[in-house]
């Protein structure tokens, strides 16, 4: 699919075809997308772990759903939960990935970058002071009582598992399943480390709704979000690169569309739910 | 540009050709993209500054750099400035202005519907007071929001697909800060760094990346996701994967570069 066809078709997606199972290389292409991800601070921070619908019993099923999470959990056949493990830089503070990168030349001598800059530079200005921020993030863990961690290395991890869903959303519209990220307490269900910390989990499955799912989701104004030189000075937004992107099915219809209602009525009769 | 064909040919440009401006109409693209990311409740939580090498004193530009991003600030036309709108929340809840969950629009489009138990008198009466409103009587809370890294990265994706050279760098805060006049309510994620490559995309190369079997599981932790090599042939062949660094003719690339963008000795 063109790229900007898959952003474009992306939705949060809450219709899945509960019978239909994903093929696991649908996944396995989710992920390897993910694995191609630019990493703040050189940092593996990611984790994910695939679940599939089936082999979880009744009552974990219902103990993954919140307020905002509901039928979709049992529609979707397959589960990815996400985390950042907040070790991760501890365990890269010898700079060895950073020297790795240096030595195949992604980070370059033109820049100043060699072993020396990572382990007299970097690891003490940059890596270090992560660690040691004094401002903290209370996190929940597994179970257990909350931890503090480095609000800076809480930010960077966090950071890095926003730009995996980026990768990972796109990529399963790009096979052809739907998805949507979504809260999901893995931690209720199943041991992980402490250090891990949850993200929002992704449902993934064939769609039920119709890919255009109502439409587009509504948006705030373009210049609320993006300005040009100084805050409070908005970025133009050129109508011809509007129409440009129109036209190569990235920005489509907004919901509703006018046939929206009779597709959700038809999908409650489909699946028995309220109406 | 297909799509894995985007994800594969990303590279961490660092080498720009600095004489070559980028179209604005590139960077709007990127920031529509940005807009159209998915973001939990729908709300807005990422916002960007876009600036201009050009538009910068030297004090300024350097003011920016940190030990992990400096002479790509020298060469990248565009900076694009990166945030997490901490206030996002709180503007969504109180003042109802962007269509959001808090707002109700998303029952009324159609996006949450009874058939998952969403109403307005749900949002009303379960949503706001039970998983909304208690995260902003916490107050402003630092420490990152993946979303905003999300819109960031469907950004950076666009670049790739427009044909530019982008990368990931962090910036310093109080200078930006003074430079951008960016809220106190805003805390930074990374920038964009925006260009022409002079780099090749081959000479870059791919990071070498972790096997998935460590950081990906199936079913439990128990068990690492297997790598179906048929699946990577797959991936392969759409340009998703593509040849890891190094190249064996990288270190003369990059000494070449150095000495036409001025950045090493003669």
């Amino acid at each position: 699919m063109d790229f900007k066809e898959a952003v474009g078709w992306r939705r949060s997606i809450r219709y899945f075809q509960p019978w239909r199972p994903v093929e696991r290389e649908k996944i396995q292409a989710i992920l390897e997308s993910t694995r191609l991800v630019p990493k703040p601070l050189g940092v593996d921070f990611v984790r994910s772990l695939v679940v599939y619908r089936d082999d979880l019993s009744a009552e974990d099923l219902e103990a993954l759903k919140t307020p905002t999470t509901t039928s979709q959990l049992d529609m979707a056949p397959v589960y990815i939960f996400w985390f950042a493990d907040l070790d991760a830089l501890s365990r890269a503070a010898d700079g060895a990935n950073l020297k790795a990168l240096t030595d195949v030349g992604a980070l370059p001598a033109t820049h100043g970058w060699s072993d020396e800059y990572v382990d007299g530079v970097v690891v003490p200005q940059v890596y270090r002071r992560i660690l040691e921020d004094p401002e903290v993030v209370s996190m929940p863990t597994a179970g257990g009582e909350p931890v503090n961690y480095s609000r800076s290395l809480v930010a960077a991890a966090r950071t890095a598992v926003g730009i995996a869903h980026a990768h990972a959303l796109l990529c399963a519209f790009d096979e052809g399943v739907g998805t949507q990220l979504t809260a999901l307490n893995a931690s209720r269900i199943m041991d992980v480390p402490s250090s891990w910390m949850p993200a929002s989990g992704m449902l993934v499955g064939y769609h039920a709704e119709s890919w255009e799912a109502g439409g587009q989701r509504p948006r705030e104004p373009f210049e609320d979000d993006f300005f040009e030189g100084r805050y409070g000075v908005p970025f133009h937004r050129d109508q011809a690169v509007v129409d440009e992107l129109e036209k190569a099915g990235m920005i489509q219809p907004e919901a509703p569309l006018p046939w929206r209602r009779k597709e959700i009525r038809g999908l409650a009769r489909m699946f028995g739910l309220p109406e | 540009m297909e799509f894995k064909r985007v994800i594969g040919s990303r590279r961490d440009t660092r080498m720009f050709l600095p004489w070559k401006p980028v179209e604005r109409e590139k960077i709007q693209k990127m920031l529509e993209t940005a807009r159209l990311s998915s973001r939990a409740v729908n709300t807005p939580w990422g916002k960007a500054v876009v600036t201009y090498r050009d538009w910068l004193t030297d004090e300024q530009r350097d003011s920016l750099k940190t030990p992990i991003g400096a002479v790509e600030y020298d060469l990248a036309p565009v900076y694009i400035f990166w945030y997490f709108d901490m206030a996002a929340s709180r503007t969504a809840i109180e003042e109802r202005r962007w269509p959001t969950v808090a707002s109700g629009a998303l029952v009324d489009v159609g996006a949450l519907n009874p058939t998952h138990g969403w109403s307005q008198r749900y949002v009303q009466n379960v949503v706001l007071p039970e998983v909304l409103t208690p995260g902003i009587s916490r107050g402003l809370q630092r420490g990152g929001n993946a979303d905003a890294a999300l819109a960031m990265e469907a950004a950076l994706l666009t670049a790739v697909d427009e044909g530019l050279g982008a990368c990931l760098v962090p910036f310093d805060e109080d200078a930006a800060k003074e430079i951008l006049g960016v809220p106190d309510t805003w805390e930074p994620v990374l920038a964009i760094l925006v260009g022409y490559a002079a780099e090749s995309l081959e000479g870059m190369g791919q990071n070498p990346s972790p096997i998935t079997e460590d950081t990906s599981f199936e079913g439990s932790l128990e068990t690492p996701f297997w790598r179906d090599e048929s699946v990577l042939d797959r991936l392969r062949q759409s340009g998703m994967l593509q040849r890891e660094a190094p190249m064996p003719w990288r270190e003369e690339e990059v000494q070449r570069l150095g000495r036409m963008l001025g950045i090493t000795e003669e």
